[in-house]
């Protein structure tokens, strides 16, 4: 996989390995949690449940830097110069990726009040607290911040049943590569040397 | 009066514009997401008199402006002010510029 469906894919099973609730009739079970709303018929049988959508992805000025580096990481699924898929055994070279950040709203609904608590303490306590929230994208091995923007209580009446209703704003750090990836031939890994004596030795004493 | 004393009012007046400025093109950006002009032309960004500009609306067309922006169960998130607030920065430079300008207009002409 690769940008934007890693952090799909770590977002969606950060929220479901870490969002829980129970009640009377079942001690703890997993909440759903889906991209977009489910289909009536799944929904109706699911609450709780929450939706993942993506509404923006925007450059992220803020972190912009220009020249080249070496990768700290290996991009999943990239390509180097040559067309080669990239090795993760490999180090890289390239100009500084541009920094992005993805927008994305998670929506919680419930029809338990109870659910809906449990719900809300979880993300904000566990998942993204308002400061230094992180996702871990297991695919490239790098630790992204997850950024709440904001967040609001939009419960509502549905056909009569009452509707509990959050939604979070939350912002994920990623970065594109502008350019090509060049592989280093013979990466350093370590510098050593040797000597003898002090370049001191070499200045004429005066006796 | 020192020209220092002129700072605020250049402040101010300058924010005024910005805003108008930024209205436009919110209320633009928003009709071009497919929002309905009924609620987009009651957007309004405004500056706080502080260091914040705001999107601001009508009460009565808040569920509308939410429905929108956030969804709900029947539509998905077309998060117009969003998006406007991400790309909002030539807006703000422009702000600052023209409030720098003014008041060194103000210290080399005094």
């Amino acid at each position: 996989m690769t940008f934007l469906f890693n952090e799909d894919a770590a977002l969606k099973t950060l929220l479901k390995s870490r969002v829980k609730v129970s009640d009377a009739a079942n001690h703890s079970r997993p909440v759903g949690v889906w991209f977009r709303q489910p289909d009536l018929e799944i929904r109706e049988q699911s609450y709780p449940y929450l939706t993942i959508e993506m509404v923006d992805i925007s450059e992220a000025k803020d972190r912009r830097h220009s020249g080249f580096t070496t990768l700290p990481y290996v991009p999943d699924g990239a390509f180097d110069v040559d067309g080669h898929v990239v090795r993760s055994d490999t180090q890289y070279i390239t100009e500084t990726p541009i920094p992005v950040d993805i927008d994305y709203q998670v929506s919680s609904y419930s029809r338990h009040p109870h659910h809906d608590r449990q719900i809300i303490s979880t993300i904000l306590t566990q998942i993204m607290p308002f400061r230094h929230g992180v996702l871990k994208i297991p695919e490239d091995g790098t630790v992204r911040r997850l950024e709440l923007m904001g967040y609001a209580k939009r419960d509502m009446t549905e056909q009569g049943k009452r509707l509990f209703v959050n939604v979070f704003s939350i912002r994920i750090n990623s970065e594109i590569l502008s350019t090509g990836l060049v592989a280093l031939e013979n990466p350093v890994d370590n510098i050593s040397y040797s000597g003898s004596q002090s370049t001191n030795e070499d200045v004429p004493q005066d006796n | 009066m020192t020209s220092s004393q002129y700072i605020p009012s250049k402040i101010t007046n300058s924010a005024g514009y910005s805003a108008k400025h930024m209205t436009a093109k919110l209320r633009s950006s928003a009709y071009e997401s497919g929002w309905p002009s009924e609620v987009t032309r009651r957007l309004t960004v405004r500056h706080d008199g502080g260091d914040n500009f705001y999107v601001d609306y009508p009460k009565h067309i808040e569920k509308a402006v939410l429905d929108l922006e956030q969804g709900n169960q029947d539509t998905p998130p077309n998060a117009a002010i969003l998006r406007f607030m991400n790309r909002s920065h030539p807006h703000i430079d422009d702000y600052v510029d023209s409030v720098f300008a003014g008041i060194m207009d103000m210290e080399i002409f005094k």
